[in-house]
């Protein structure tokens, strides 16, 4: 409940006061996970780096016209989707410099990680899902959106998020059991 | 699997979350940008891309302590940790600690990627930390040789992946990206060849067939990427293709004079054939009798043994220029 009260507190101060303060927060609270998204997404980094850039700028611009926002965070996750859609559309791929992947860690996340080698068999097999599946899969369990929030990225109701999630993680299941 | 095994399997997926953060340089510039463009204050511009924690006991030491650990985690513990941490999964190798956390974002990133062309170029990036892992490794000396055996499997996998990432951009319908894609392969694959043919000379003898065959396993990769831009020549520009045909030819009658076959008679005739065929700009055909020509040499290549050459022999089975010569 804590979150949703901040992010009204957010959405309050940007529209009223125009309030950069609130908004920088906003960016920082949210950047990482945005740029994860998008990354992921489109799998070059200065590409994601471009789309993420507009992805804040689109959503203050979204704020402060007045349009009507009823989920922060959906917003933001709709924005940068659609940004990565358009991007993947218009691509051309001449340009693409092969070195530009990312790929930072801290040593804690690292020993984490190295220590799971199911993960690598799991990651596999969301592979083969369909993109619809693996994109909530990573919305909820990669990203830690609530299923309201992925309703609002994808524009879908929270019950149609919850047959999604609940089909995906089926078919995750029957590809790891095979 | 049950359910619960599902969800263990699911949550583990969390941390990517920690594994995969943006550059804090960029984070900063980015957002001095952004505040930029909105016209935010000078003093928002420049904010520090920190937050502290606003639950449990942290609030209420707020005012007296967090500037005291904003600066400890920007000066010291956070940036070195952070910059320790990420320079070593960069620099890791098989058999480091770090290494699974290096394949596992990789991982991840193909896995998430929506679209096709761009999981192969992210494919073809990774197949170069491959080969690089294969030459540190090698240049580190022999002792971890189930390391370089682990290197060497990774690299023919992540080649493997490669081409099916090819057929799979194919298949998704672009001519356009597939050229693109077709064309990024081939050079990767030289890259690739390049790197091998200095590294294996430092490798002992098993790890050098190893090598061998995935050289052989990279030049059919390569070839297939020039295959698909012949068949979509009307789309590529046409001396481009004739060049890559040409070297492809060149490339297999170096095989040739390395080889030193029984079969070279057979292979050279397949390569004259080959010339030819490009001279009519018959690029299928060239390709074909390429084809045939790698096979021949293949073939006898798989009969041969790779054994030191003459005084210049190294004692870990290698010689000094590295080739391998047949036994007849």
């Amino acid at each position: 409940m804590v979150k949703p009260l901040r992010e009204r507190y957010w959405l309050y101060r940007i529209r009223a006061h125009k309030d950069a303060k609130v908004f920088s927060e906003l960016y920082h609270e949210h950047v990482a996970r945005i740029h994860r998204f998008v990354l992921f997404k489109v799998g070059n980094e200065d590409d994601a780096r471009e789309i993420v850039d507009d992805t804040f700028l689109k959503l203050w611009n979204h704020a402060v016209s007045g349009k009507p926002v009823t989920n922060l965070v959906g917003l933001l996750y709709t924005i940068a989707r659609a940004g990565c859609a358009d991007h993947l559309r218009k691509r051309r791929f001449e340009t693409v410099p092969l070195d530009a992947i990312a790929e930072p860690a801290d040593g804690l996340a690292a020993s984490r990680l190295a220590a799971n080698e199911e993960l690598g068999e799991t990651l596999r097999a969301m592979e083969r899902l369909k993109e619809e599946y693996r994109e909530v899969l990573f919305m909820r369990h990669v990203d830690g959106l609530s299923t309201g929030e992925i309703a609002a990225t994808i524009g879908k109701s929270n019950g149609t998020v919850r047959v999604l999630l609940y089909r995906a993680k089926n078919a995750l299941k029957d590809l790891l059991t095979k | 699997m049950t359910n619960r095994e599902l969800n263990k399997r699911l949550a583990s997926l969390a941390a990517l979350r920690e594994a995969h953060r943006p550059d804090t340089e960029w984070v900063a510039a980015s957002h001095a940008r952004l505040m930029g463009a909105i016209g935010a204050p000078e003093r928002v511009q420049r904010a520090l891309p920190i937050r502290l924690p606003r639950t449990g006991f942290w609030p209420r030491l707020n005012f007296a302590l967090r500037p005291v650990m904003a600066l400890f985690l920007v000066s010291g513990f956070g940036a070195f940790g952070w910059i320790a941490g990420a320079g070593a999964m960069l620099g890791s190798v098989p058999g480091d600690a770090l290494y699974g956390l290096k394949t596992a974002t990789e991982r991840a990133q193909i896995t998430f990627t929506a679209d096709e062309a761009a999981k192969s170029y992210l494919k073809l990036e990774f197949v170069g930390r491959r080969v690089n892992e294969v030459a540190s490794l090698a240049e580190a000396g022999s002792a971890q040789d189930r390391s370089v055996e682990r290197a060497v499997n990774e690299l023919e996998n992540g080649i493997k992946g490669i081409a099916t990432s090819l057929q799979a951009v194919r298949a998704a319908g672009s001519d356009q990206n597939t050229t693109s894609v077709a064309k990024a392969v081939d050079r990767k694959v030289a890259e690739v060849r390049a790197v091998l043919g200095k590294t294996k000379t430092l490798l002992g003898a098993g790890a050098q067939k190893r090598v061998l065959a995935v050289e052989s396993l990279a030049d059919d990769v390569s070839l297939q990427a020039v295959n698909v831009l012949v068949s979509l020549a009307p789309v590529a520009p046409s001396e481009d293709v004739a060049s890559r045909v040409q070297e492809k030819i060149d490339s297999a009658e170096r095989k040739i004079e390395v080889a030193s076959t029984q079969g070279a008679d057979e292979a050279r005739a397949a390569i004259a054939a080959a010339k030819e065929a490009l001279r009519s700009n018959d690029y299928a055909g060239a390709m074909s009798k390429v084809q045939e020509s790698n096979a021949i040499v293949a073939e006898e290549l798989s009969e041969a043994v790779v054994e030191p050459v003459g005084p210049e022999a190294e004692p870990n089975g290698s010689t000094s220029t590295g080739e391998i010569r047949a036994i007849d």
